[in-house]
């Protein structure tokens, strides 16, 4: 009688990917709330779009790669990266820039390197990047202005579908504005912090939704944490750098952008939660998370300063993410029964 | 004209400050012996069979180091042909199969024992010494000592030397990498659960 | 528990269900006498033991039927009393399902102890606690035991700590697998037993005090040994130690780090630390071995799953079939069978059931599909690092597995590979679910292999150049031995020139005739070379294939008769030297009879021979019409084969004797050339001292044609025979001279 044969361990904890990735999905649901709640349905609308766009490009790499479909969709990587690059796109992008940045985002920044946990860098970072590149217009100028600044509503479901898909301008300009960020960085240098704050788009603080989602991103991230499905370390460095960064560097709020728009403006939150720690292209150990943390925050500061985006998580995303396998090889940690760890490549040895 | 003498002067002591740099060094860091040799030496399997047409591993790695192609040595097969590319810097080529086929087990050498009739001629072929008998004496080998080079079974005239491959017990056995998975690029779903049962 | 302990924490580490409820809750049954039983004879780590019964045999319970083999080796003591009815090669307990050889038993049912006692009785002692340390571990040792939480390391050798002392022992009864209870039940109803065993353990190791480290999950376990603390009156030495539950609090590294916060160092052994650590199992194995002289022939095993209806612990023969327990256990096969022995993080799945329960059985666990569902197929790694939160030796899985994928081994050592302890714990919170403890096995076992090879080449690299040297060792003595040779007679031949002015004394005058003797001799085998050589001549110029040989062989011809030509001058000479003075007169060396020409010629005909024959079988394999030819070929070179071996043979007794009598020759001249002012003196002085002189170097002479040949056997060559033939004629020469010796003193 033939008995199975297996390499031990015999048993297996109630980890999955699939499970991982639907939790990550599930923790951005906040976000997406508050998003829709403060912009309107384009950004529900989007994601919508970017989820078919994920799963429908996964799917036809996957079958013309000869593999199992629905083996590999079911592992939810898609259906994350589609979700967050719906998040990240502007709420009333025309689709076919959704469309362009998923696509891409799963042919050329995934299935190229083969495919899921092969990719050196975040796909929807990448996909991201490209359209950000390449069409900045329509990048810049669809951000829609929330109801609690502009004191009307809100795009409504047939407005964002007729603008997104049939590129109503006209319907659009009602909605649209600049971002806290992109008014503040562009004003500052004609207006004192008080007079800028006076604006409609701050109306004396920050307001204008974006506290809230980032809040309400915060909270999912928090979640994963207390789900040990990301670690502390590549959040709290982040945000900490780029926190030290805006103090030290930008103190003087008439110059320099202020923490807290910094820290809750823009997609510092979504960012730092459910960007920077994509486990794929983030580095792995405890000390390089914290160095690949703390590169993305000083990036992101020095970017939104001092380069020509008013956000830039996806830049400095990808520009660490360079940086992680270096980063691994020299933050090795100490192995029991070790009294140094080693690090780095011995010499003689091949890259 | 006080420039171009200047020029030569100082490209003449420039000149003489670097030949006597290269003077010192060649005497300060002078390498004994051709460890060129050696590290190729090291790389080769030593079984001193002979098959690359040189008497032995040494004399072989003596002519890669004086510009011998690398591909010639099947019981080393690809992985000594890959490490012996990045030791000298050359492009890695096949095993040259005018030398034979790289064998995919180790093999040794097995007199069979009632048939030997004690000719000693193994044990002259042997390179490693690895056969003990003596004249009108039954032969054995070595089984440790054994590189599994077949130069011992052309010389019997009695045809009594098999080589077989090396047993594996359970102190030498060890588990093979995993098959299934992703790694296989599986049609559909339900191959890759059949290997999974498999 | 009279002390604080302070515990530690390792990392990682993970909390798989326990599943131990299922099996801890009835009391250890003894399973029945199987109808045979199995024992591999590779049972622990180390050299597998040797048989020292016979098939048919009849053994008692507790027989010794197997000797250690070395130093770490393990002896086997028959389980029951029976017959032995096979050694043979079986199915061994191993991940690979190879067979190593087992003796099989089969019990009569009787179960006859042999004879025995506990070491206090055996020694004679009143005072059972002052046993010596050696006579301890000597017990230990005969009584076969080896670890028995798993590894099954030979206990004698692992408390044979050497140089480093010992302040803390350790007792393992973590037992941190899932479903495993053996050792809780070992606790729960033989508490004194692994108390003993502390005791005797910590007097072998002079250890100042006793950690016994269980698990907070098994609370009865812990009580059963505090009361056996009581009991012994050892709560000042022995602590029970509650650990928190966590996986792998159990494996010996993890057991140090929470008892102690030391780490054994990477590639060291705990007693490095002054620790030494031991399965609770262990020390009852002991306690039975030291006290009752009984030796380790049974152990419990937990038989658990869902797969058996009965679960619960036994205490089993070694040797018995794991089918045998199993139906015991109430076995119904479930669909994707598995039986598991270990735990199920650890544990190996046997191939078949008709295997043996063995020293390190701790466990048989027989799961469900739906139980312990196997693992789907294994997705892509997402380097989501939990495997590295989970790795108690504080490693990066996930790089090991990259570089074990890719076999780059060199940088999976780099990354400390052979510090997992294979724990499993990587594997059970992968969310990809790769089977990664099976990737590090299969590097460790390549790079394991990888340096067995590299050794065995550096080894026959060694041994080639060994090879080569002593190839030209030889050939330098023989040149060696050659102008030495020459140099003598040349020697000889300037001493021969004086002699006559020194008119030599009457003394030398046997000499000089045995002298002449000689030149006689080699004239005649001179003579006989010159016929031979014009023989070849002959052939050579009748052989196409050799005329290009004819002109060697004329000039060696030429030479050789040249040779006479002196040889008959000196022959004349020595005769006259021998009429008026008779002198020494060495003979010339380096003629074409010299055995090295000789032998080379022999090799090279044997060559040609060969190469004839090889000819002839193409030939005849082709059916070419040359056949005929090529056989009379052949068969003429035969002959000349066997003809120049004669004479190879010839020259070599020839040169041997020749090489005596010119040596011989030189001492006399010497004798004489020095002596010559005296001759007078030297006139009067009796042939006997001569003739010792002479005994004494051909005695050295003899020893040395021995220790040749010793050499030449040793190393196989084939120059055994003629060497054997050169020492025979030595001893022949020896002989006489002893004659010649004694006669002398009777003269």
């Amino acid at each position: 009688m033939a008995l199975l044969t297996l390499s031990s361990p015999h048993t297996h904890g109630p980890n999955r990917t699939s499970r991982i990735m639907l939790t990550v999905a599930l923790a951005t649901l906040p976000g997406l709330a508050v998003m829709t709640w403060f912009f309107g349905f384009g950004t529900l609308i989007n994601t919508v779009l970017a989820i078919i766009t994920a799963l429908a490009s996964e799917a036809l790499v996957l079958k013309l790669r000869k593999y199992p479909v629905s083996f590999f969709l079911k592992d939810n990587t898609a259906l994350v990266t589609g979700l967050l690059l719906g998040l990240a796109l502007p709420p009333l992008a025309p689709w076919w820039i959704t469309v362009l940045a998923t696509s891409f985002a799963i042919i050329f920044a995934k299935q190229i390197y083969g495919g899921m946990g092969n990719n050196p860098f975040n796909p929807a970072m990448v996909g991201y990047a490209l359209v950000l590149i390449s069409f900045p217009v329509q990048m810049t100028t669809n951000w829609v202005t929330s109801f609690q600044v502009s004191g009307s509503d809100v795009a409504g479901f047939t407005d964002a579908l007729s603008i997104i898909f049939a590129g109503a301008s006209s319907t659009a300009d009602a909605f649209t504005g600049a971002t806290p960020l992109d008014q503040y960085k562009h004003l500052i240098s004609k207006e004192t912090s008080d007079e800028l704050l006076q604006r409609n788009t701050f109306n004396g603080w920050l307001n204008g939704g974006w506290e809230w989602v980032n809040l309400a991103f915060l909270a999912g991230g928090l979640f994963l944490m207390a789900r040990r499905i990301i670690t502390w370390h590549i959040p709290v460095s982040m945000l900490a750098a780029l926190g030290i960064c805006s103090l030290i560097l930008g103190w003087d709020e008439d110059l320099y952008t202020p923490l807290s728009l910094h820290l809750l403006s823009g997609a510092t939150m979504l960012g730092a939660f459910f960007i920077a720690t994509d486990p794929v292209s983030a580095s792995t150990t405890p000390t390089g998370k914290l160095i690949y943390g703390a590169g993305i925050g000083i990036l992101l500061y020095v970017i939104r300063t001092w380069g020509a985006y008013p956000d830039a998580v996806a830049f400095a995303v990808l520009l660490m993410n360079f940086a992680a396998p270096f980063i691994d090889a020299y933050t090795q940690p100490r192995s029991y029964g070790h009294s140094k760890p080693k690090r780095g490549l011995k010499p003689g040895e091949k890259s | 004209m006080s420039t171009i003498i200047i020029a030569i002067v100082v490209l003449a002591s420039l000149a003489a400050l670097f030949g006597a740099l290269l003077g010192f060094a060649s005497v300060r860091f002078r390498v004994e012996g051709n460890p060129v040799v050696d590290q190729v030496n090291d790389l080769l399997p030593q079984t001193q069979c002979g098959q690359c047409g040189f008497p032995g591993c040494k004399p072989y790695a003596e002519a890669i180091a004086d510009g011998e192609k690398i591909n010639k040595c099947p019981p080393g097969g690809e992985s000594t042909i890959q490490a012996l590319a990045d030791l000298l810097g050359v492009e890695p080529e096949p095993l040259d199969a005018e030398h034979g086929a790289e064998k995919d087990v180790p093999m040794v050498a097995y007199i069979r024992e009632d048939e030997c009739i004690g000719c000693t001629k193994c044990i002259q072929a042997c390179p490693v010494d690895a056969i003990l008998g003596a004249a009108k004496q039954m032969h054995t080998v070595i089984v440790d000592e054994c590189t599994g080079c077949d130069l011992c079974v052309e010389p019997c005239p009695v045809d009594c030397i098999d080589m077989v491959p090396q047993s594996t017990d359970t102190s030498s056995w060890y588990w093979q990498a995993p098959t299934t998975g992703v790694e296989l690029i599986a049609t559909d779903r339900r191959s890759l659960k059949t290997e999974a049962h498999a | 528990m009279t002390h604080l302990i302070q515990l530690h924490e390792f990392d990682g580490g993970i909390h798989p269900p326990e599943n131990k409820r299922q099996s801890n809750s009835r009391p250890i049954r003894k399973a029945s006498l199987p109808s045979e039983l199995v024992l591999p004879l590779h049972q622990h780590i180390g050299a597998p033991a040797n048989p020292v019964v016979a098939v048919g045999d009849t053994v008692l319970k507790g027989q010794v039927i197997a000797e250690p083999e070395g130093f770490v080796s393990a002896p086997l003591h028959a389980p029951t009393s029976g017959k032995i009815s096979a050694i043979e090669a079986r199915q061994v307990p191993h991940a690979s399902g190879l067979s190593e050889t087992c003796i099989v038993i089969e019990p009569d049912g009787e179960d006859t102890w042999v004879e025995h006692q506990g070491l206090c009785d055996t020694l004679g002692l009143d005072h059972c606690d002052d046993i010596p340390v050696d006579k301890l571990l000597e017990r230990i040792r005969d009584c076969g035991i080896a670890g028995m939480g798993g590894a099954g390391f030979p206990t004698a050798v692992k408390l044979n700590t050497g140089k480093h002392k010992i302040d803390t022992l350790i007792l393992n009864g973590a037992e941190c697998e899932p479903y495993i209870t053996a050792d809780d039940m070992l606790m729960r109803e033989h508490a004194s037993e692994v108390i003993r065993g502390a005791q005797i353990l910590l007097q072998i190791l002079g250890a100042e005090r006793c950690l016994i480290g269980v698990e907070d999950n098994k609370p009865e376990a812990i009580a059963a040994l505090d009361d056996a603390l009581v009991q012994h009156n050892e709560e000042h030495h022995i602590d029970v130690v509650t650990i928190p539950t966590k996986y792998p609090s159990g494996g010996e590294k993890q057991l140090i780090q929470i008892l102690t916060g030391k780490e054994v160092p990477s590639g060291g052994i705990p007693a490095s630390l002054g620790i030494v650590c031991q399965n609770v199992g262990t020390a009852a194995a002991i306690a039975d071995a030291v006290d009752f002289g009984r030796p380790l022939i049974s152990r419990i095993t937990t038989v658990t799953g869902d797969a058996v209806r009965d679960k619960g612990n036994w205490e089993v023969l070694l040797g018995t079939p794991v089918s045998h327990l199993l139906s015991l256990s109430g076995y119904r096969p479930a669909k994707r069978e598995r039986v598991v022995m270990g735990g199920p993080m650890m544990g190996f799945a046997l191939p078949t059931t008709e295997l043996p329960v063995v020293k390190t059985t701790n466990c048989l666990l027989a799961p469900t599909e739906k139980e312990l569902p196997t693992n789907n197929p294994a997705m892509a790694c997402i380097r989501c690092g939990l495997c590295a939160d989970a790795c108690p030796a504080d490693l990066l899985p996930q790089q090991l597995y990259w570089f074990s994928k890719a076999q780059e081994f060199d940088k999976a050592e780099q990354h400390n590979l052979f510090d997992c302890i294979e724990c499993g714990a990587c594997s059970y919170v992968c969310p990809s679910e790769i089977p990664l403890v099976q990737y590090y096995r299969f590097s460790k076992g390549a790079i394991r292999e990888e340096r067995a090879a590299a050794e065995k080449a550096e080894q026959a690299r060694i041994r080639y150049e060994a090879r080569i040297e002593r190839q030209e060792r030889e050939k330098a003595e023989k040149e060696a031995k050659r102008k030495a040779r020459a140099e003598a007679a040349a020697k000889a031949q300037s001493v021969k020139k004086e002699a006559p002015a020194a008119k030599a004394s009457p003394v030398a005058e046997p000499a000089a005739n045995a002298d002449l003797e000689k030149l006689q001799k080699q004239l005649a085998a001179a003579q006989a070379a010159v016929a031979k050589t014009k023989e070849k001549l002959e052939a050579a110029r009748e052989d196409p294939e050799k005329a290009d040989k004819i002109p060697a062989f004329e000039s060696a011809l030429a030479k050789t008769q040249d040779k006479i030509k002196t040889l008959a001058k000196d022959i004349a000479a020595a005769k006259k030297a021998a009429k008026s003075a008779p002198a020494a007169a060495g003979p010339d060396k380096g003629d074409p009879n010299s055995p090295e020409r000789l032998q080379k010629k022999w090799e090279t005909a044997a060559a040609r021979l060969e190469t004839a024959r090889k000819r002839l079988a193409d030939a005849e394999a082709n059916g070419a019409d040359t056949v005929d030819a090529l056989r009379a070929g052949v068969e003429k070179q035969e002959a000349r084969v066997a003809e120049a071996k004669a004479a190879y043979e010839a020259s070599l007794n020839s040169d041997a004797s020749a090489s005596t009598g010119a040596s011989l020759e030189t001492a006399v001249s010497n004798n004489a050339g020095t002596d010559n002012t005296s001759a007078e003196t030297v006139a009067a002085k009796p042939n006997s001292e001569q003739l010792q002189k002479k005994l004494l170097a051909q005695k050295d002479r003899v020893e040395k044609a021995k220790e040749r040949l010793e050499m030449a056997r040793a190393e196989g060559l084939d120059s055994v025979e003629a060497l054997e033939k050169a020492l025979n004629k030595q001893l022949d020469k020896l002989a006489a001279f002893e004659a010649q010796a004694s006669t002398t003193g009777e003269v």
